[in-house]
């Protein structure tokens, strides 16, 4: 019915403004690349340029990276959101981002300490996502655990804060008893970064994505019916447990494999679900999930722009410029609309 | 190809067991839902077993208003009977409709659980109610389609559709509730506290509706609630849970009758049989009241609130005329125009 058609509007949009800031964030940095630039150097034209090692080696990889960190982050923080039908859930603030930074901080920091065993995987992207994704899962567990004791949503998120607080002191001693120069690594890597990522860690980061989103879309029946509650969705025939482990597998995965590459992204899984909800004013998954991976994909990719401080040299973290813009954009939605909702 | 085999097992076991339950309870077949000697309460370190050993029967078509005291466990046996959480022993038995193995096709529900969720429209919410049927992508064809405007016709909410679910007061909310259960397309509506926190009109509108939901789509309707006389005018049967743990069963002019209403409420100075609060008559006058029609009734009311007794053959003449306008004859006096101004006079005496 009335759930058809301005949908697709919705996500031609969203597509548009992808490309868009793809095409801008691609273009813009340190060196300006004219777009005309950019088609021919993609079109294989120009391949020993300057230009053209700037897009492979480095603007490309990285456009690629905000895409679909922006995207499994979104559709993460989307999916904890209806699951605790707590609008403040998201992967940062229940603390999957920190039990990922936890695990990683582990393979990173006592593997270049010397076991030679942790060295070699920490230099395998796939045994560092995988690592993370441990990470994020056993600290969404752990919540779970939690949530069904405390059913009061202030409680959960105190209790969230709690794990982060906790499993960020564990980091602090790891950092506190190695070497300067992995620490040096590993504080750049919780700045947040979309810049360290090569093609072989966007292939990770790619068929997480797909397996995460997959897994997103067979859940949509599932997390609609969530939305009245677990007693309603178990009366329409919602198996509980198995959507519950659908959604923490996918979560995890997807958060554990971006922090791993990323470093812990700040507020894009907890603000574009709420961006996207006021611009289109559904609780649909249908329509929500694929908006709100375009919708994160879009504003990482803005995000980066903003952190390449273009015509310029220097580069900010990319966590400063996540939180100044997702930030006030919660404290406006909840001064707005004098209450928040899933 | 091992799915389907496996559905054929249950489907097997299924009949195994229904063919054990017909042996047993002739009826089980026509009934919308049997329990066998269930038993409901809560799992866990200490158990709770709230009631024991039920054999309790829905009949298609028929209103049931489950009743009790507060705390005794009504919701948690409506759960159980709607699957929502295990019994501790016995069974729930559905007849056996062709295609429907699960008990989400038996059974639809509206809880007091509140939706807190704003961005949903009315249309969606009752689409929810098709679920059941749908697969992961849940494209509704076009017979969910029917069966959702039937459920909303059914409920009279066409003019809310298209309302977001925040926009509507509590009694628009419980109706859009109903027509998601109705949408579920189900033999058996379980209701907990449909009525609660409802102004009058709505109570009376929703009970009415249940009333003919009920009637006209044969549907067994069981709806747990307080309001008693809503529930003695329009209820068939009567579950009531006493203090022992017991459900009575029955007509509810039978219950009230035989007092076991009066037992389980403990009613302090309301007599059921009567419908009136006991009312003492202590200003030692007896009235002799003439009239008929509802002024009859609320003068009698008034009169009785007031202290007076009311008799065939009492001492004071009072007179209701209706001709121009209502009024109060009372020998002596002037005609008085409001209730009130009667009572002053009397009680100068």
């Amino acid at each position: 019915m009335n759930s058809s058609a301005p949908p697709y509007k919705t996500e031609f949009l969203l597509g548009g403004l992808l490309t868009l800031l793809f095409l801008l964030n691609i273009s813009l940095g340190s060196v300006q690349i004219p777009l005309g630039e950019i088609f021919s150097v993609l079109m294989g034209r120009h391949q020993h340029s300057v230009q053209a090692d700037i897009i492979w080696e480095f603007r490309l990889p990285k456009a690629f990276t905000c895409i679909l960190a922006g995207a499994s982050l979104a559709s993460s923080g989307l999916m904890m959101q209806t699951l605790f039908r707590n609008p403040l859930a998201g992967p940062d603030v229940l603390g999957l981002s920190s039990g990922a930074s936890l695990l990683v901080a582990m393979v990173i920091l006592i593997g270049a300490a010397g076991s030679p065993c942790l060295l070699q995987i920490s230099t395998n992207p796939w045994s560092v996502a995988l690592a993370a994704s441990m990470g994020s899962i056993l600290v969404f567990l752990l919540v779970i655990a939690v949530a069904q004791k405390v059913k009061d949503n202030a409680s959960l998120l105190i209790i969230g804060l709690m794990i982060g607080a906790a499993t960020s002191s564990a980091v602090s001693v790891l950092q506190f008893l190695s070497k300067a120069e992995d620490l040096q690594a590993f504080m750049i890597w919780t700045l947040g970064s979309v810049g360290g990522t090569g093609w072989r860690e966007i292939q990770v980061l790619f068929f997480v994505l797909l397996l995460g989103a997959s897994i997103s879309f067979r859940s949509m029946k599932s997390l609609n019916a969530l939305l009245l509650g677990e007693n309603y969705a178990q009366s329409i025939g919602v198996n509980i447990r198995w959507s519950r482990f659908w959604i923490v597998l996918a979560t995890s995965i997807m958060v554990g494999a971006v922090t791993a590459f990323c470093g812990p992204i700040a507020f894009v899984g907890l603000a574009v679900p709420h961006l996207v909800r006021i611009w289109i004013h559904t609780s649909n998954h249908k329509i929500l999930l694929p908006a709100v991976m375009l919708a994160g994909g879009s504003l990482m990719l803005l995000c980066d722009l903003l952190a390449q401080l273009p015509g310029s040299t220097q580069i900010l973290p990319l966590n400063a410029i996540t939180s100044l813009m997702g930030a006030p954009v919660v404290i406006w939605v909840v001064m707005r609309t004098k209450s928040i909702r899933v | 190809m091992g799915g389907d085999e496996n559905q054929e097992h249950t489907c097997l076991n299924f009949d195994l067991r229904l063919r054990k339950v017909r042996s047993m309870v002739p009826n089980t077949i026509t009934n919308a839902l049997t329990t066998l000697n269930l038993t409901a309460g809560y799992r866990g370190p200490q158990q709770v077993r709230l009631f024991e050993n039920l054999n309790l029967v829905l009949h298609p078509g028929e209103l049931v208003c489950f009743m009790g005291p507060n705390g005794i466990g009504k919701s948690t046996l409506l759960r159980t009977l709607a699957g929502l959480q295990p019994p501790l022993s016995g069974e729930i038995v559905f007849p056996n409709v062709p295609g429907t193995q699960r008990k989400e096709n038996y059974v639809s529900v509206v809880l007091t659980d509140r939706i807190r969720t704003s961005h949903l429209t009315v249309y969606e919410l009752i689409s929810f109610g098709r679920y059941p049927y749908l697969d992961w992508t849940i494209n509704l064809s076009n017979r969910d389609k029917d069966i959702i405007d039937r459920s909303i016709a059914q409920v009279n909410i066409e003019r809310l559709t298209d309302k977001k679910i925040d926009e509507l007061s509590d009694g628009q909310m419980q109706m859009v509730m109903i027509a998601r259960a109705l949408s579920q397309d189900t033999p058996v509506l379980l209701l907990d506290e449909p009525t609660a926190h409802l102004d009058l009109n709505n109570r009376v509108e929703i009970v009415n509706l249940l009333r003919k939901l009920s009637a006209t789509t044969g549907k067994a309707i069981l709806m747990t609630t307080h309001e008693l006389e809503l529930a003695l005018q329009t209820a068939d049967v009567v579950w009531l849970a006493t203090q022992d743990k017991i459900i009575k069963i029955g007509a509810p002019e039978d219950l009230v009758l035989d007092g076991s209403f009066d037992r389980v409420f403990n009613f302090k100075g309301y007599d059921l049989r009567t419908g009136k609060m006991g009312q003492e008559a202590h200003r030692g006058i007896s009235i002799h009241l003439v009239g008929e029609g509802p002024e009859y009734v609320w003068t009698k009311n008034a009169l009785e609130r007031s202290g007076f007794f009311v008799l065939n053959n009492g001492n004071v003449e009072v007179v209701i005329k209706k001709e121009n306008e209502l009024a109060w004859c009372l020998s002596g006096h002037p005609d008085f125009k409001t209730l009130a101004s009667l009572i002053a006079e009397l009680k100068k005496k």
